[in-house]
């Protein structure tokens, strides 16, 4: 692409990003409202429709505190290496046929290495805001994300041999051309990347790094107003991430009957994903840090090893 | 000047600013944070080049991987009385800056001087390309360079396990 389309491209998936996370967290929270028996917001706009824009706003127009005893160029710059790279990643992907930024032929690389500097803005936000709650919460967050994105890289591994490429959209080709979502023969890649994406995004029951009952809000327990809103932001958009690589990698992508676009199909896959990651926090309580690092090494690491041996195997042997 | 050109002197003045505030900053934290920001100028000129995996490589290992490591060192060390040696005197000063001039010297008489026929073809350095030639020819290497690495690992932890049981 020439460089203006680019920029417009930018400018505007950026926009609709923005409007997609802030559907998002309205989207949650009726999810988890109705789980739970009670409707959700509900009174500002039909439907409470606009309560997401209400809390962005309040979050905007806050009084931008920085503590003291901060370390302050380093909490100024910590929301934005944290929120860039959850931006940068959605370049590669391929949302139709058609539409895409970039065909790059490293892309899952890309993606992943990209998303692992996200840890560095989590580790500097909450060493930098000098309270100790802040520090364990960043600490347990960079051991929880280099933990699990182990597993999570080495569960795409087996897809990666299947296809024989790196670019997100020979992968999607592959699929199209074998007539077969690769959940099915990558199930238990699909598994361990479903479980370890969940720990990667710091989401429920995973979301220990800000666990409310020991540790007031995690690394983020500093910040307020905007710098809080860009730490939320980043996590989102990052959810968003890691759903349309999934639908991608193992969901075929735009892949879907003809009558409707392949945007269409690739949107509607990515909200069932996000579905799945608000259903899970409704449902399950939240796991001990013992537990979910036990869980983490000694289960999925094996697993995700496991399934590139057998996919492997299966690649020499069908030739 | 072109495009590529303006992007390399923009990344190139990135990296060498980063890079000696490495040395200038006085917190380490800031010191740690601008070699996080070197080594994406670096990875930058690594894409400029179109070595995109090497690029991706050079972020992975260099800011998701080392960077974070610096930062757990710095935190699990006492780092607000750290200096790192006690003032120097005049003579270790003139003898060092003159060894680092000379080093400089000779290398950029080596670079200058040397001699690379330009490629006809761009070269596009692919994932596939770099793999087939570290499992292929390179595959001893490669796997001497894993013990090594394996062995510093171990070595490592046998060392701080007696600093444990000690205190």
């Amino acid at each position: 692409m020439e460089l203006m389309p680019m920029v417009l491209y930018a400018g505007v998936l950026l926009q609709l990003i923005l409007a997609g996370v802030a559907a998002a967290i309205l989207f949650e929270r009726k999810v988890i409202g109705y789980m739970q028996l009670r409707t959700g917001p509900n009174r500002h706009g039909p439907w409470g429709i606009l309560q997401t824009v209400a809390d962005v706003l309040k979050l905007l127009i806050k009084e931008d505190i920085i503590p003291h005893a901060a370390d302050r160029k380093v909490f100024v710059l910590a929301p934005i290496i944290a929120f860039v790279p959850s931006f940068a990643i959605l370049a590669t992907v391929s949302w139709s046929e058609n539409l895409y930024a970039a065909d790059l032929n490293i892309g899952v690389l890309y993606f992943i290495g990209l998303s692992s500097v996200t840890t560095l803005g989590v580790l500097m936000g909450g060493w930098s805001s000098n309270n100790k709650y802040a520090l364990l919460g960043s600490m347990r967050g960079v051991a929880q994300m280099i933990s699990y994105e182990i597993p999570l890289v080495l569960s795409i591994v087996g897809v990666v041999i299947l296809v024989g490429s790196l670019n997100l959209r020979d992968i999607v080709f592959f699929q199209e051309s074998i007539g077969l979502w690769l959940f099915i023969p990558q199930f238990l890649g699909f598994v361990v990347y479903m479980i370890s994406a969940i720990a990667e995004l710091n989401r429920s029951p995973f979301d220990l790094p800000e666990a409310e009952s020991e540790l007031v809000s995690g690394y983020h327990t500093e910040y307020s107003g905007f710098r809080m809103a860009f730490f939320m932001l980043a996590e989102y958009v990052y959810a968003i991430a890691i759903s349309a690589l999934a639908t991608t990698i193992f969901f075929g992508g735009w892949l879907g009957p003809d009558f409707l676009p392949g945007e269409f199909w690739f949107l509607l896959k990515m909200c069932f994903f996000m579905f799945v990651w608000f259903w899970l926090r409704a449902t399950l309580p939240r796991a001990r840090v013992d537990h979910l690092m036990n869980f983490g090494w000694k289960v999925l690491i094996p697993l995700a090893l496991l399934n590139i041996v057998i996919t492997s195997i299966i690649k020499v042997w069908m030739g | 000047m072109t495009g590529q050109e303006i992007m390399f002197i923009i990344l190139a003045l990135i990296a060498i600013c980063c890079a000696s505030l490495v040395i200038v900053l006085k917190r380490i934290s800031h010191r740690v944070l601008s070699m996080a920001f070197c080594s994406f100028a670096i990875a930058g000129l690594y894409f400029l080049l179109r070595a995109e995996f090497l690029g991706i490589i050079q972020i992975m290992v260099y800011v998701g991987g080392l960077t974070v490591l610096f930062v757990f060192a710095v935190m699990m060390t006492d780092h607000r009385t750290t200096t790192f040696v006690p003032e120097r005197s005049k003579v270790f000063k003139f003898v060092s800056f003159i060894g680092v001039g000379s080093l400089l010297s000779i290398m950029l008489i080596g670079i200058l001087g040397m001699d690379l026929p330009a490629g006809t073809e761009p070269f596009i350095g692919t994932a596939e390309a770099i793999g087939l030639e570290l499992y292929g020819n390179y595959v001893i290497a490669f796997l001497g360079v894993g013990i090594l690495l394996l062995a510093a690992l171990i070595g490592a932890i046998v060392i701080a396990r007696k600093e444990a049981d000690e205190q």
